[in-house]
């Protein structure tokens, strides 16, 4: 009897878990280091993204080669030259949403602070990002925008393109999280 | 009883436990391979094709040029006095399919080309990228240069099979197999038609010294005529082709620099009909310069 009560536990916690977090392949991360010379605003629409809604930790992963930009040979030079793709494959953020006990699921816009971890071309960082969380009924929706200083993660720009690329990139995240 | 108690709290627990991991965990996801890309600069390692295409809707404008053999002498400093030209229009249909047309001055041949991709590397962990291209070259001055004992040769074939590892992010190499079909005609209608073909080896490679600079080099030989093996090293009749130089990638140009034993840039110039020795210094300096334009 003892055991089947101890089975029961564990199902619910097991139950419980599948309850709190909240996950999406398909958000959306584009970034923009353009110039007056040059347009570079390459689009990822497959950013995989985890928010455990118990404790207000937040995941973000994505692949770099799935960056598409307007010119091929600019995602190829991407890959090849600046983030190196074929030695770090992904991106990351780990973080944690600031005072997420404030966190109420009305539907309005929330301003929220994020802090946590980012990691690009191997290089790891701490950063703190301001966006706006915002619920519907069965749906949590993440924005943010934040610049990076692209010389931070070890990509330098070599000097003959200089001009073309600017080295404080814009990132701009999108991500709508739905019930796993 | 006991034991499917058992079996099934190792269960349970083993989904505790996951989420307990780090939330990244949960993102991974089994699809990892990754298409290997840029696996050369160019859509040519010097004057061998390369596995890269020219992208989808793109048109790569590619200039080619090669000054006269180095052992010509001071008095036309060193070959750079005279030189041969090619321009080449290559458009990508899609990314894998790619369609070409190109003229060269030297025996004012213009040929007409595709060139496909079959397989990537890194596709169901696939460990090659292989394509094939294949060329038809019309020779404008062949009939021109027809007399009584000599046959023209109008249209001539290339087949090409291109196999190539990148080993790693620096080192890149390439094996082509390559038929080239002649057929040689007389002037006159009442002789026979006579089909030549010779078959050749490319083997190619490049290696960055930077991420801008990769030093490239190939060698082409001759293995077979019709059916008569020919060796690599001891035979008299024929020049295998080698090359050696460097890319040099700006923002959206490519630039190749090298000295090569060809003076013709089209695949059946350069892959039968070399002339220069490389022991006497029939070696022509030249350069490749690609500009892709986007019409997407």
């Amino acid at each position: 009897m003892k055991n089947y009560f101890l089975i029961f536990i564990m199902f619910l916690s097991v139950l419980s878990f599948s309850q709190e977090k909240f996950i999406t392949r398909n958000g959306k991360v584009t970034f923009n280091a353009s110039t007056p010379l040059e347009v570079i605003a390459p689009v990822n629409n497959y950013v995989s993204c985890i928010l455990d809604t118990e404790n207000g930790k937040l995941v973000f992963q994505m692949k770099m080669i799935s960056f598409k930009f307007e010119k091929a040979l600019m995602e190829e030079h991407f890959n090849e030259k600046y983030v190196e793709s074929d030695k770090f494959p992904k991106s990351t953020f780990v973080g944690q949403i600031q005072n997420w006990d404030d966190f109420t699921w009305n539907g309005i816009e929330q301003d929220v602070v994020v802090k946590g971890k980012i990691t690009i071309h191997g290089i790891e960082k701490e950063i703190i990002v301001k966006g706006v969380i915002e619920t519907s009924k069965s749906t949590i929706s993440l924005s943010s925008s934040f610049d990076i200083i692209i010389l931070d993660f070890g990509i330098k720009i070599p000097r003959l393109v200089r001009d073309k690329i600017s080295e404080t990139v814009k990132v701009e995240v999108n991500v709508t999280l739905k019930q796993k | 009883m006991n034991r499917i108690i058992v079996f099934l709290s190792c269960i349970f627990f083993s989904f505790s436990s996951f989420s307990q991991e780090d939330l990244l965990s949960f993102l991974n996801d089994d699809n990892e391979n990754v298409l290997t890309f840029a696996t050369f600069k160019s859509t040519k390692i010097i004057n061998l094709q390369s596995v890269e295409q020219t992208n989808k809707n793109e048109l790569n404008f590619v200039i080619s040029h090669r000054f006269g053999a180095l052992n010509s002498g001071i008095e036309n400093l060193y070959g750079l006095d005279y030189g041969s030209i090619r321009m080449s229009f290559d458009y990508g249909i899609t990314d894998d399919i790619t369609v070409g047309l190109a003229r060269s001055s030297s025996y004012k041949v213009i040929d007409a080309s595709v060139k496909g991709r079959l397989i990537t590397q890194g596709k169901n962990d696939f460990p090659f990228t292989i394509a094939m291209y294949s060329a038809v070259f019309y020779d404008t001055l062949s009939s021109l240069l027809a007399t009584e004992d000599m046959l023209k040769n109008d249209f001539s074939f290339t087949h090409q099979l291109m196999i190539a590892r990148k080993v790693n992010s620096n080192l890149s190499l390439q094996i082509s197999p390559a038929l080239t079909s002649y057929n040689f005609l007389s002037p006159y209608p009442w002789t026979l038609l006579v089909n030549e073909k010779m078959y050749t080896l490319g083997i190619g490679g490049r290696y960055k010294v930077s991420r801008s600079v990769s030093i490239n080099s190939e060698w082409i030989p001759i293995f077979m005529t019709n059916s008569n093996l020919i060796h690599p090293f001891k035979n008299k009749d024929f020049i295998n082709s080698f090359s050696v130089g460097c890319d040099i990638e700006t923002g959206g140009h490519v630039f190749q620099l090298f000295l090569t034993n060809s003076e013709t840039m089209f695949e059946r110039g350069f892959l039968n009909e070399t002339l220069g020795s490389w022991k006497s210094g029939g070696v022509h300096f030249g350069f490749n310069i690609s500009r892709p334009f986007n019409f997407n």
